[in-house]
Formats: structure tokens, sequence, C-alpha cells
């Protein structure tokens, strides 16, 4: 198993492996000259955490499930394609979450952590692990989207755009909304960064990673249609 | 001179027309604008204007429409052309056209133009029925002028910048790449203004085009907080500018990387 | 094992019919498949492979039913695919590539999948250079590397689509050369617009129009059908193009006068000497017969 997923990191690219580091180190390089500046850096790391490495996982993801150069010979293979890309998306699942859980250390010895008021008055245990779901409950949102709208829509690029998208009104509309229009709620997927006061912190956490779980499925049927996935890659 | 322009003129009506038959580009604009108008509609301030149409000066309405698509559309227009240098290079066009003797400048002028004029066609068509619409709610004429004004000022600079910079700088970074970059630049660069964090947003560079919103009609939406007309004129000109000055610096770049090969 | 294949029908999305009802029955050993561009060739071996669904009809590979899920999976087991548009990993070497293969034809015994590769290395003569980047490659080299994945897992039924398209001539006698040694104890299909690929490596052939087989038989079948029907004629002028009665194979200019090579039936007015036809003349015959039926239903 161990060679089969280092093949698969291998046929992805290196690349792969290099966005959630330099996205890390990014963020960990201007947390710095932040903190030269003066400003407030507990909400800024956390955003790294919870806005960025979610969507840069998404793209890698769309751009994993729409583009392989073997794919004809990939789908002649008595190991299904479907489970293949599968264990693809697992793989830079893990390797997102194994960079960004090694990076949250960091931020938990500085104590820079920026916590909800739903997780103020919790233990130093709860806090940590509850703020890790956070950000990996949205990752699988982003991820579970991002594998079903590239492959309805048979292109990275514009799976990229509706993330983008929804990534923007996300951060600029979504706590206004959420107060107004309850329906929403489950679909807020920064509370912690821009509206960290929320009362519905924690069961919005929970139903966020029950829609990225609900869809994923939805994305492995999507891998069953080999005609659509040829198609896709001739286009562009 | 006259080869140029026609070389020029010739990749701009084939990446316009090869743009405008990729169904990706509608499909996915069309998701976005949905997703977007959806939104608005719960968003207080939208509902409000579009409630109280008429007691609104038509002049802050159609601002207010221009302003909101330059919100949110750009982000899927810059993804979306980001992809036109790879897919040359993908079908092996590049070597194909390389190999003619028409100047890659203006080649790559022409592919910047055709295919963001294609890609901004469906920010035009929502464009034009939200301002269909105001017409017809409140019966006012005047607004069909103002909505030119208002597009060629606000979003048609915008768009110019963010296309320069999404087909020439993927010739040098791994499209994905710039895509989840360009997300990151459009928020921090245009919509967001942070406390003490260095943006770009309250700066004339920005494309979201809160200056000339603010500078020629008096209103904008964007975080700028004071503009006048000068500074609009100066905001417009600079970021075309800087449109034109990015593709031939990538062009002279592109066959610099050749000549090395 | 033998391949068969009644009434099959492929319609795109869009209804466009790629496959009308074909028929088609194909034995042990090398089996040429020759058609033009858009005959819907690549669709059937994209079919016979489990990548594409036929829409109806009946297609077994020896007993495996290729219209059932359980049927397609068991023929991926049997099965050794080179694809017309043969990607590759650019960042794998060519020995990488192969063990991946490998791993995924479920080859899990590590010794002997890498025993396998090392085999099929030297088979395509590639083993000099097997830890260099695929990307380094030539289209030759692609090729090679491409039939050795295909053969990783000792196919019974091995799919070449357009194989030694873009290679030169030396890459294509050796690839063919190295198809013709592969057809012994398996049904290889080889399917190409190339006459000369055929001719050169298989006996039995079957011919694609419109999405039906318009022929089936041997090479000696094929010429024989085209008998009488291949004319030397010498004209003053030009022939036209687009005359009904024949088709023009080639063409010679004798300064005074134009010597042509035609199939069909020679214009009354100029002298023509009748000539051996060969498997070209019986290709353009049968392409250009507008009275040629569809081979009929397969008897089961």
């Amino acid at each position: 198993m161990f060679t089969r997923i280092s093949y698969e990191l291998r046929v992805m690219g290196r690349r792969i492996i290099w966005i959630p580091i330099t996205l890390v180190a990014g963020f960990i390089a201007f947390a710095f000259l932040l903190h030269f500046l003066g400003v407030n850096l507990e909400r800024f790391i956390s955003s790294g955490f919870e806005m960025f490495l979610p969507i840069v996982t998404g793209f890698v993801v769309a751009t994993s499930a729409t583009q392989d150069p073997a794919l004809e010979i990939q789908l002649t293979m008595p190991r299904k394609y479907h489970n293949t890309s599968l264990l693809r998306l697992v793989v830079i699942v893990l390797w997102s979450i194994a960079i960004g859980l090694i990076a949250a250390i960091i931020p938990t010895v500085t104590h820079l952590t920026f916590v909800p008021d739903q997780l103020k008055n919790s233990n130093a245990a709860v806090k940590f692990l509850g703020l890790q779901f956070s950000w990996i409950a949205t990752t699988l949102w982003f991820v579970s989207v991002a594998l079903v709208a590239s492959l309805l829509t048979r292109n990275r690029s514009a799976s990229s755009a509706i993330l983008g998208a929804i990534w923007i009104v996300e951060v600029l509309f979504m706590a206004h909304l959420v107060e107004t229009t309850s329906w929403l709620q489950p679909l807020f997927l920064f509370p912690t960064i821009v509206a960290p006061q929320i009362t519905f912190w924690t069961v919005n956490r929970l139903e966020v990673l029950l829609i990225g779980l609900i869809l994923l499925p939805v994305g492995w049927l999507l891998l069953h249609n080999t005609e659509g996935l040829l198609k896709g890659t001739s286009e562009e | 001179m006259n080869e140029k322009f026609a070389v020029f003129w010739g990749a701009c009506a084939y990446e316009f027309k090869m743009q405008c038959k990729r169904p990706t580009v509608w499909v996915a604009m069309l998701l976005v604008e949905l997703f977007m108008i959806g939104i608005m509609t719960r968003v207080p301030e939208f509902t409000n204007v579009l409630g109280h149409l008429k007691q609104f000066p038509i002049l802050r309405v159609v601002v207010y429409w221009t302003d909101l698509l330059n919100y949110i559309l750009p982000v899927a227009f810059g993804i979306l052309l980001a992809d036109r240098l790879q897919r040359d290079k993908r079908t092996r066009v590049d070597e194909l056209l390389t190999a003619t003797p028409s100047s890659h400048t203006a080649r790559l002028y022409g592919k910047f133009l055709g295919s963001s004029i294609a890609t901004a066609l469906p920010i035009l068509l929502l464009f034009l029925i939200g301002i269909g619409i105001i017409v017809a709610l409140t019966g006012n004429i005047v607004a069909l002028p103002m909505a030119l004004a208002t597009f060629a000022a606000v979003i048609i600079p915008g768009l110019l910048f963010v296309g320069a910079f999404s087909v020439s700088l993927p010739a040098f970074i791994w499209v994905p790449l710039y895509q989840i970059g360009f997300v990151g630049y459009w928020f921090w660069g245009n919509l967001y203004q942070p406390k003490g964090i260095p943006t770009l947003s309250t700066s004339i560079l920005t494309p979201a085009g809160g200056y000339m919103s603010l500078g020629f009609f008096g209103t904008s939406i964007f975080p700028v907080a004071k503009a006048n007309a000068i500074q609009g004129i100066e905001s417009l000109l600079v970021l075309v500018f800087l449109s034109l000055l990015v593709v031939l610096i990538i062009s002279k770049l592109q066959k610099w990387q050749q000549a090395k090969m | 094992m033998d391949i068969r294949i009644n009434n099959l029908e492929k319609i795109y999305r869009g209804n466009v019919h790629a496959l009308n009802g074909l028929n088609l029955e194909i034995p042990n050993g090398m089996f040429g498949l020759l058609g033009p561009n858009g005959a819907g060739k690549t669709t059937l071996m994209r079919i016979l492979a489990g990548i594409l669904h036929g829409t109806s009809g009946e297609l077994y590979v020896g007993e495996h039913n290729g219209m059932t899920a359980a049927g397609r999976t068991e023929i991926k087991r049997i099965l050794g695919y080179l694809p017309q548009d043969l990607g590759v990993y650019p960042d794998l070497s060519a020995r990488e590539f192969l063990d991946y293969i490998g791993i995924l034809k479920g080859l899990n015994d590590k010794k002997a999948r890498h025993k396998r590769v090392e085999e099929l290395l030297e088979l395509v003569a590639l083993t000099h250079v097997a830890n260099r980047k695929l990307k380094t490659y030539s289209g030759g080299m692609k090729r090679r590397a491409g039939i050795a994945q295909a053969l990783l897992n000792d196919p019974k039924f091995l799919i070449v689509d357009e194989p030694t398209a873009g290679l030169d001539p030396e890459e294509r006698i050796r690839f063919r050369n190295l198809l013709s040694s592969l057809g012994g104890n398996r049904v290889v299909l080889l399917s190409t617009h190339i006459v000369e690929d055929i001719a050169q490596t298989s006996q039995n052939i079957a011919m694609m129009r419109n999405g039906q087989v318009i022929f089936k038989g041997t090479l000696t079948d094929l010429i024989n059908e085209t008998q009488n029907k291949v004319w030397n004629v010498t004209s003053a002028g030009p022939l036209p193009q687009d005359n009904p009665n024949f088709v023009i194979v080639s063409t010679m200019n004798m300064g005074a006068s134009m010597q042509y090579r035609i199939v069909g039936t020679p214009p009354a007015n100029l002298s023509a000497t009748p000539l051996a036809p060969n498997l070209e003349d019986g290709y353009v015959w049968l392409m250009h017969a507008p009275d040629r039926q569809p081979t009929s239903t397969l008897k089961r």
C-alpha cells in the first residue's frame, strides 16, 4: 500500500506536496511581518487554517479529479478508477491535514490561538481539538464541493471559479446573513474567524462536516461516469 | 505596423470565438451569478434598494448594481481566463504559432483582449438584465446612458486589469497556484480593509473600481473612503496602463525564454 | 478465446450514432481493423476495453459479457490496452510507470512484478533508458513503454489503437515486428487507418465505415474483391477528381501525359490497362462502394 500511495503522490506531482507547506510557510513568514507592524496575530493565524488551507486543498482536489494524463489506461485497469481517484483525494486531504496539524502546534505553544466564544471556557485539550476539528470540517466541505463541482462541470477552472466565489461570499457576507437567515447557518464556513461570538458554533461545525461527508459519496458516484471523465480531459 | 495589427486582430477574433464556444465559461459564470443573486436576495441592503427603487436616486441604483457585479464576478472571470496559455501549451498550438512569422507580442495582446471580452459577456448580460429591470421598475430611461458610463468606467478597466494578469502570468506560474493566489488577492487587494495589515484595496491600484465609482459617480460599496474625479481618472489610467504593460513584459519574457531554449 | 459482437450500438449524447448495429467475430491471433477516421474504430476499442458502455447489442470476450459491469471487470483482468492518445505520467521513469501499472493490474507480488517489468523493458528494448523520466522519451519510446504496460498481465486480449501513428519508418517497422510476435495464444486487435500496418501484421481483417463492419475476411479475400477493378489509365490532361465511377489512387506526371492508377470503372474514352490489386486498392474500393452492405448478424 505504501508503494501505491507513493506512486499516487508522484503521479499527481510534487506540487501537491509543496502547496500546503508553502501556504503554511507563507503564513508564518507573513505573521512575523505583521508582528513587527504591531498587528494582533491570533485571528490572522487562525484564518490560515480555517479560510485558506481548505480552499487550497479544494483547488488541489479539483485539479487531481479532472487531470490525469493516463486516464484512458487507468480506465482499463481491473482496479476501478473511481477508487484510485478517491485514494488520491484521501492522500491530498490527509497530507493537508497533517501539515495543518503540525503547523497548529506553533500558535498553540505561543498562545496565539483565536478561540470562538463557545470554546472559551473549555480546557486546553478541548480547545485544541475543537479548533482543529473546526478547520478540518471546513476542509472536508471544500474538498467535497470541489470534487462534485469539478466532475459536474468537467473542468478544473470552472470548479475553481465556483469555489472562489463561494469563498468570497462566505468571508464577506455570511456573518451578516446567518443573523437574519437561519437556514444558511449550516453553510457558514468560517465562523471562528468572522463571527466567533455565534451561539451555534459547535452545531455549525458538525453540520458543515456532515454536508462534506454527504457530498463525498456523490462525487464518488460521479467518478463512475467514464464517458464524462474522458470528455473532461479533452476539453478546456 | 499594419501586419502586427492584423495579427493582433486575428488572434483577438479567434480567441473571442473560441472562448465564446466554451460551455465551461457560460456554465461556471451562470452558476456564480445565480449564487451571487441568491445570496444578494438575503442581504438587507440589496433588498432595501430593490424594494424601494423609486425612492433612491437613479444614479445611485445604477452604480450600486455596477459595483455589486464588480465585487464577486471578477473572481470567476480571472480564474476562467487563467488556463488559456496552458491550453495552448497542452494542445501544442503554441509551437505551431511560434513557427509562424507573426509577432508574439501582438498575438498575446490579441489573446488577452479576445478571451477577456468573451469571458466578460456573461457579466455584461447579467448587467444588462439588471439595468433592464431597473428601467422597467422605475420607468426612468436615463438609467441606460448611466449604465453605459458606469460599465465603461468601473467594470471595463477592472476586467482589463484582471484579464491581462490572468491571461499572461500563468506563463510562469502553475495555473492552480495562480488561481488560488488570485482569489486571495481579490479579497485582500480589493474588498478587505484590515486593521494594520497592508492592503491595496484602498489604493488606486484596486481593479474593483472603488476610485472610479466614488470619484465619478459619488458612491461606492468598496472600501475607498474618499475619492475625487481626478483620482478616478488616475486609477482608470493606471489600471489600463498596467494591463498593457504586464502583457508586454510577459510577452518579452516568453520570447527571451524561447531564445534560451 | 474469441470475441463476438452482435448488433452493437453506441449512441453518444446528442443522438450521435458512433456504432450502428455492428457485427463482428474476432478469432485468436492478430486481427486488423481498418477504417477511415470517424468510422467508429476508437469507440469500438473503448467499448471492448470497458472504458465506454455499449448502448445496446451483445458483446462477449470469451465467456465474459461486455455489456454487464461484472463482465467488464472480468474482461479488464485479461486485457492489455494501448490507446491511440497515449498519455503517460511525465515525472515517472519507464520502470516506475510499469511498476505502478502493474500494481493497478493486480500484480501484488512485488518480486514477481519487478521481474515482469524487467522482462518487458527488455522485450521493448528500453532497459538502458528505464530510469529516465518519461517526459524525456521520444514518441516511439513512449509507444514502446505503452505496449509494455499493456503486456504486464500477459493479457489474453490485447487492443492496440493506431499504434504506429506519428512514428518514424524504423520505429514503425520495429513496432510492427513486435506486434506480430505477440499474436500467439491471444487475440491481438490492431486498429489503424494505415493500410501498410495491417498488410505486414494481420491475415484476418475487418473494415469499418459509419459505425458498421462492411468487410470481414482475409487479406486475400480483400484483394480478390478488387480483381478487375484496378486500372492504369493514361490521359493527356488531368482526370476529374470527383468522378463517381472511379477513385484515383495515385498520379504520375509523365511530362506530356498523366498516368493514373484508378480503382473502379475507367473512362470509356481513354485506354486502360488492368493492374494487379493491392491492399490499398481493396481499401479504397470498399470505402467508395456505395452499395456495400454491413456484415450480417452473427448466429450464436
